[in-house]
């Protein structure tokens, strides 16, 4: 049972991560290309050479994740070269791949109310009603979060997961070894868990 | 018979002025002698090849257009270029280049408009998009995509 459902985890997320840039059914009609991102929108305002508000059909992609929102703020660096910052907010849809510290590949899906991300320091942070899965296409391990913050440091390839308004919920889900024993008890390799951040 | 009569005399009368000033178009009086102030007699038209520049008066950007085609109706615009390369640069920063299927130039309001296949290039960044407003006196863009 457990495997069946990482299975269809892993596949729902693949699936997402395929469609997802059609998945509006419409596909924005502006796009600006920076050396960190691309950014298509419907409607961009400000000077050059920024800060740029983007609106309408947002989606900003980069480093093999795509995140799709309402409205997003970017601000360059004050030599004008790259970007500084970008601030998300409504509707925040984050999906693609993800390379662990162990070298595994993850397929990710994130969904928060906003996000900022922080060029520099190389930091991102979905707020909001955060929830979180990842899948493991090779081994069918799936991870799923919610929280009311995460925290991602893509230097240490890191995540931190905070309490805020909603508990931090993890629910870890490893496919049971073939054959199943006949006398394992649970859920498997199933493991939730509720902290306090 | 009396009326056909008085008829005919008005007929007659109301010719008169064209006779004595010909049908021929009346000459045009003389044009005043140049004035450094005197308004640009320059009604409009179409040129080939050509380049539009405008400068802010205290300095802070100059605007350069370039086209294949340009319409004009009048000195101060607005210019329809077709298409257009455009150039606009601040002080101390890296200029604003543009392309466009079309760029309207409205001297005036500096304001430019373009549409069509639209790239703004600055530094290392790229915009392409259908159409955009351009506030050449603030540096405003606002950048408009057709949905697909």
């Amino acid at each position: 049972m457990t495997k069946i459902s990482a299975l269809m985890l892993a596949s729902a997320l693949a699936a997402i991560c395929l469609s997802a840039p059609a998945a509006a059914g419409q596909q924005p009609g502006l796009k600006m290309t920076f050396r960190e991102a691309v950014i298509e929108s419907d409607v961009l305002s400000g000077p050059f050479p920024g800060p740029w508000e983007f609106s309408g059909h947002v989606t900003v992609s980069g480093s093999g994740i795509t995140m799709t929102c309402e409205r997003v703020k970017v601000w360059p660096t004050s030599d004008r070269r790259g970007l500084a910052r970008l601030e998300a907010v409504g509707s925040i849809v984050i999906h693609g791949s993800y390379r662990a510290q162990d070298k595994t590949e993850w397929k990710v899906l994130g969904k928060a109310e906003s996000a900022t991300y922080d060029f520099a320091t190389k930091q991102g942070v979905l707020a909001g009603k955060v929830d979180f899965q990842a899948a493991n296409p090779v081994d069918h391990t799936t991870v799923s979060v919610t929280a009311g913050r995460m925290t991602y440091d893509a230097k240490t390839a890191s995540f931190r997961f905070e309490r805020k308004d909603n508990p931090v919920r993890v629910e870890w889900q490893e496919p049971a070894p073939q054959p199943t024993p006949p006398a394992a008890s649970g859920s498997g390799g199933a493991a939730a868990g509720e902290t306090q951040d | 018979m009396k009326t056909a009569t008085l008829l005919r005399v008005c007929c007659l009368l109301s010719l008169l002025p064209l006779l004595g000033g010909g049908c021929a178009r009346r000459p045009a009086p003389a044009p005043p002698p140049p004035s450094d102030n005197a308004p640009h007699p320059f009604i409009g038209g179409d040129m080939e090849r050509s380049t539009i520049r405008l400068n802010d008066p205290d300095g802070k950007w100059e605007f350069e257009a370039r086209a294949d085609h340009v319409e004009m109706s009048g000195a101060e615009g607005p210019f329809i270029l077709r298409p257009a390369e455009c150039r606009y640069q601040r002080p101390g920063e890296a200029p604003v280049l543009m392309t466009a299927d079309q760029a309207r130039i409205d001297k005036a309001a500096q304001r430019l408009q373009l549409e069509g296949s639209v790239t703004i290039a600055y530094a290392d960044w790229l915009l392409e998009t259908e159409r955009v407003e351009y506030d050449l006196k603030t540096g405003e863009v606002v950048a408009r995509g057709q949905t697909k």
